[in-house]
């Protein structure tokens, strides 16, 4: 028995070790960003935004690369803490490859908020404003964009189509989101635009424009075809619940989850996906109420099968002679603190070891490196 | 906020991190504001893959926790301790030890049921979420009738049998009644097992599923369930039959959750029967399968009856059900109903922190109707939900980000944009149910 907890506390550790070889817990360690990112950042608040930076004590909080697991994008992140009196701004700017792709703009405290002009009230001029300003900062305007945004009338949850672009509003609560959308047809669609303003002040600002590319728009895979190559997987599917193999379901015949998207199969490169969803008549063990496929629409190729294990499902079925309600139970008296299952203790030692020496080791590279480069 | 670090200060930390007693519970400062942060989930009741992804991110989620330093009660209790007591005991220790703040995050299976039902006869809507243990039983024994009929008593004059002609899980059920038997006038086709219910539990549940066949009307023929105490009268617990004869009326495959926890600490006997009755005209035979007896449920009202203070401040539940439109639930008295109120003492919550935060510093996730399978990928790049949940306490906790930012944050990674425009946020179709995220009280508050 000692054998297993070791084993299991061995292979948690495994698990633990790779996870967090590859979470962002090693995000700190980064090395500095380039001053390049930091200028551009602030150049977009004071330029874009409008900030008076001058009435800000600016200070830089992070300059991190981001490597999220499973590593396919990698973008680089400079932060600043902006406080004046009352409160501060937490800002986020984003950048992949050294280009500009947003800021987040989070207010704490009772905040003030200090423009070098005098901004708008209403919010389709401030977003027009900020379209424009941008479109000079990046030195490319955003035209079309912008002849979207000049037949908004006012703010409101609407849709305002071009040929192969759409602009959205929702407003929900004090969020209020402009989206600009570029249309493929067969209702592929990549957001591009983002700029959200919260409480009247501009928080969220993306433009993935010139980094999203689309590799192919081709529907090689119809809809039909996609729903019966997933119902042909499933009829050989299994799943298993602890050593028992559950092969024995019943896929109804309706509804379907019929979705078809662009999904980035290379980093920051889309192609039409269809995720077909089947829903199974009932809850099966393991929680399984549904089986999904994913089937690249370009190339007919599956990209993945699973067992889709919510949690839970609708109510089981009444019984016809009510009986009473529980009787609340006394409460226990506080337990004594139960202590962490040896494995886990061993696994956290292990991890905490393996995390710490393989951060350490990045940085010391990484700045032997770059002292080397210099 | 993660520093970069100096390479002594790195080899500093690592020779502090292995000498440092690992519970984090020794950690006493006088003065200091006491968190205590629980983790809970039921891999065992997963499907393979799930259940690993419930295993890593609990163990991700609970090692992030653990960096922050400031959890004085830290417990990951996913698997096999998520047991419907422990949850009970551990909320009442830190609503009365005294803690400062609380919070609690579930991965697992939950059920809303709606009011005035067999084993809801409230008059509002409870939930319960499942422990590790799920359905299974250690009261009735083969209730899934895998091994033949051991541990049943069988009898009557009808087919009585154990069969793969029919089932619910597994391979086998029982069938009862007159399916291949002639009928007989007043005959009871019966199945059997006695069973103790042990003392000190709270809510014991009699679970089972049936699939009956009928060609007659209730009045003559009928399944019916009954629970008798050893040297006591059966009491009826559940009936049914045809609307009318002579067509055959199929009914099931359905659940049965019949409530024993009257029966605690006594002997009873399950009984089962198909009875023909009055005469020996029309059919009627039914299946049985999964039968089981559990105190296996975590209820709502059981965790309101322990958060007497109100410690409780972040609850995350990922699990269906839970956050169901306008369901924060209510409270009164001692009884309390949902799991938001139940959890966080309280019903004045914003039902919409994320874009319309209440400030209260509480706040309460869940899923309206069904939650999304850690695996699922959520459609950018390779990324699933599971890693949305362990970046969101990343960022909540590492980068000490409020819960919206901390939303926001997990999506840029695993959706390529922020949460509003995510169908967590939006809502997604499942099985002809609008589901979603829900996010209510104060998606402005940080985690201690």
């Amino acid at each position: 028995m000692k054998g297993k907890a070791f084993l299991n506390g061995a292979y948690i550790a495994l698990i633990f070790a790779l996870l967090l070889v590859l979470s962002p817990v090693q995000l700190g360690f980064a090395q500095y960003a380039e001053p390049i990112r930091r200028e551009k950042a602030l150049s977009f608040l004071e330029n874009v935004v409008q900030l008076d930076l001058s009435k800000y004590e600016v200070k830089t909080i992070t300059e991190d690369e981001h490597m999220p697991p499973p590593l396919p994008v990698w973008y680089e992140e400079v932060s600043y803490m902006l406080k004046t009196g009352g409160g501060w701004l937490d800002v986020g700017c984003l950048f992949v490859n050294d280009s500009f792709i947003g800021c987040r703009i989070y207010k704490h405290d009772n905040v003030t908020l200090h423009y070098t002009v005098e901004q708008p009230t209403n919010l389709i001029d401030k977003a027009k404003g900020l379209l424009k300003r941008y479109g000079n900062w990046i030195r490319n305007p955003l035209n079309r964009e912008m002849e979207l945004l000049e037949k908004m009338v006012k703010v409101d949850n609407v849709n305002i189509t071009s040929d192969d672009m759409d602009l959205r509003v929702s407003v929900t609560g004090i969020l209020v989101d402009f989206q600009w959308i570029l249309l493929y047809g067969n209702g592929l669609e990549l957001r591009v635009l983002t700029i959200s303003f919260e409480d009247y002040s501009l928080y969220w600002f993306t433009d993935f424009r010139d980094l999203y590319k689309v590799g192919s728009i081709t529907l090689k895979v119809s809809k039909e075809d996609a729903i019966e190559m997933a119902l042909s997987l499933a009829k050989n599917f299994s799943w298993k619940v602890g050593e028992t193999e559950i092969k024995d379901f019943v896929i109804k015949k309706e509804p379907i989850g019929v979705e078809l998207t662009l999904w980035n199969r290379e980093p920051y490169t889309f192609y039409p996906h269809w995720r077909i969803t089947l829903f199974l008549d009932k809850v099966y063990p393991g929680g399984v109420t549904g089986i999904q496929v994913g089937i690249w629409a370009d190339t007919g190729e599956i990209h993945y099968i699973i067992a889709l294990s919510t949690g839970g499902g609708p109510p089981p079925q009444d019984s016809s002679t009510p009986s009473p309600e529980p009787e609340p139970a006394p409460s226990p008296q506080p337990s004594p603190q139960p202590s962490i299952p040896m494995e886990y203790s061993c696994a956290i030692i292990a991890i905490t070891i393996l995390a710490v020496t393989a951060a350490s080791s990045y940085l010391y590279i990484k700045r032997k490196r770059d002292r080397n480069k210099t | 906020m993660w520093r970069r670090t100096s390479f002594p200060t790195t080899i500093l930390l690592l020779v502090l991190l292995a000498v440092l007693p690992i519970q984090m519970s020794s950690i006493k400062t006088v003065g200091a504001v006491r968190n205590g942060s629980v983790i809970y989930g039921i891999p065992a009741q997963m499907e393979a893959g799930e259940d690993q992804a419930t295993i890593n991110v609990c163990s991700v989620i609970w090692y992030y926790f653990y960096l922050t330093g400031r959890y004085q009660y830290l417990r990951n209790y996913c698997g096999s301790n998520t047991q419907n007591y422990l949850v009970y005991s551990v909320a009442n220790y830190l609503e009365t030890y005294p803690y400062d703040f609380a919070t609690v995050f579930y991965k697992g299976h939950s059920t809303y049921l709606p009011p005035n039902s067999a084993y809801n006869p409230c008059s509002h809507n409870h939930t319960f979420l499942y422990d590790n243990d799920g359905g299974g039983s250690t009261m009735i024994k083969n209730g899934g009738f895998e091994n033949g009929n051991a541990y049943w008593t069988v009898g009557g004059p009808g087919d009585h049998m154990v069969t793969n002609e029919d089932h619910n899980w597994g391979s086998y059920s029982m069938l009862l009644g007159f399916k291949y038997s002639a009928n007989v006038a007043n005959g009871r086709d019966y199945a059997y097992q006695l069973i103790t219910v042990p003392s000190g539990l709270t809510t014991v549940k009699l679970s089972f599923w049936y699939h009956l066949f009928t060609y007659d009307s209730v009045a003559y023929d009928w399944f019916a369930v009954y629970v008798a105490p050893v040297g006591g009268d059966p009491v009826l617990k559940f009936k049914k039959g045809g609307v009318d004869y002579p067509g055959l009326e199929v009914y099931g495959w359905e659940q049965v959750v019949i409530d024993i926890s009257a029966y605690v600490g006594q002997s009873i006997y399950i009984y089962f029967e198909v009875a023909n009755m009055y005469d020996t005209a029309y059919k009627t035979w039914c299946y049985i399968d999964d039968v089981s007896a559990t105190d296996n449920w975590i209820w709502d009202s059981e965790i309101g009856l322990r958060t007497v203070n109100g410690i409780h401040d972040f609850v995350f539940l990922w699990s269906c059900s839970t956050a169901n439109e306008a369901q924060i639930g209510g409270i009164s008295g001692t009884h309390t109903w949902g799991m938001a109120a139940s959890w966080l003492k309280r019903t004045a919550l914003s039902l919409n922190g994320y874009a319309n935060p209440d400030y209260s510093g509480h706040c309460f996730i869940g899923f309206q109707y069904y939650s999304k399978p850690f695996k699922e990928p959520t459609g950018y790049s390779s990324y699933t939900y599971g890693y949305f949940a362990v970046l969101f306490y990343y960022y909540a906790l590492i980068e000490g980000q409020t819960i919206k930012q901390a939303l926001d944050s997990a999506a840029t990674v695993c959706f390529g944009t922020s949460f509003q425009y995510t169908p967590l946020y939006n809502g997604y179709s499942y099985n002809g149910y609008l589901s979603k995220m829900r996010v209510w009280g104060d998606g402005g508050m940080t985690l201690p």
